[in-house]
């Protein structure tokens, strides 16, 4: 097993420095290490914690009509596309309430007040399902995750935090 | 009694379960008024000429059995549907006062922002009593 160890060189050495990335580690033997798992700093094991606590609903969700008006199951998928996008979401912005949707959906929801609210909803299949009421003005459309969250959901959002 | 046509004057109600209010400022939540995928309908009741307790009765004999107790309700006109661009559709038998709020958009985004609209202008619900039923 590999051992954290101080190494001699560390921050004198800018070749092998450049080499490395910032998880990387020296062993007792001088080799540089990639974690098999990546560790995270506190403040991100928090955000993750916090991100799986709300992420934690009921099994009754995952089975349909569970509103006993017909719901459809949210699928596993959905909650996984979820914490995908929390994940990518900046820690500056605050974590949603999840709100299971009767179609199907998993919604994250930012909410002010009745008139100031935004939603991004998920069902495992690569889409997100956008929708708000920014006072007067609605805003909806479907959008897509690619390397990231699309930055104008991210201007809504901060909108309703505003 | 309410006739065989739905007049844009008359109210609704939506009655609310555990779950379906914001506990922080009274307010109902946008699924409430969503449409289920399988039919895009959503329940309503039509509250033409009842009192009070004869509107919770309504809840107590046709929701209570399904979906377990009602604490709540959200009264729309009739009239805010339609500026929905949604209609109104009364069960055949009028006497049982039921109908379903349908001609739902075809796209998702779009019938979700309506039901965040339908829920403020629902908003603040009425509260049940149970003293009164």
């Amino acid at each position: 097993m590999s051992t954290l160890a101080a190494h001699p060189f560390l921050g004198y050495d800018f070749f092998a420095a450049s080499t490395m990335r910032s998880r990387d580690y020296f062993d007792a033997t001088n080799a540089i290490v990639t974690p098999a798992v990546p560790f995270h700093t506190a403040s991100e094991q928090r955000r993750r914690d916090a991100i799986d606590k709300i992420l934690t609903l009921p099994q009754q969700y995952r089975e349909a009509n569970w509103n006993r008006e017909g719901a459809a199951p949210i699928p596993d998928a959905a909650f996984h596309e979820a914490r995908t996008f929390l994940q990518k979401l900046p820690d500056t912005f605050p974590l949603p309430e999840v709100t299971p949707e009767p179609d199907g959906y998993l919604g994250l929801e930012w909410y002010a007040n009745k008139w100031l609210l935004y939603v991004v909803s998920f069902n495992g299949k690569g889409t997100l399902s956008c929708s708000g009421l920014i006072g007067p003005d609605r805003t909806y459309g479907t959008r897509y995750m690619d390397e990231g969250i699309p930055a104008e959901i991210l201007r809504k959002i901060a909108k309703v935090l505003r | 009694m309410p006739g065989q046509s739905v007049d844009p004057s008359e109210n609704v109600s939506r009655f609310l379960v555990k779950g379906d209010m914001r506990a922080q400022d009274n307010v109902i939540k946008p699924t409430v008024f969503f449409p289920s995928a399988s039919n895009l309908e959503v329940s309503v009741f039509r509250i033409y000429d009842l009192s009070e307790q004869s509107i919770w009765a309504l809840a107590i004999e046709n929701v209570e059995p399904s979906r377990g107790p009602v604490i709540g309700r959200g009264d729309l006109t009739v009239s805010t549907i339609i500026e929905e661009s949604l209609r109104v559709t009364p069960d055949q038998d009028p006497a049982s006062r039921h109908a379903d709020i349908v001609s739902w958009p075809e796209d998702r985004a779009a019938r979700a922002t309506i039901a965040k609209v339908l829920a403020a202008k629902a908003s603040p619900p009425k509260k049940r009593e149970l003293v009164n039923v």
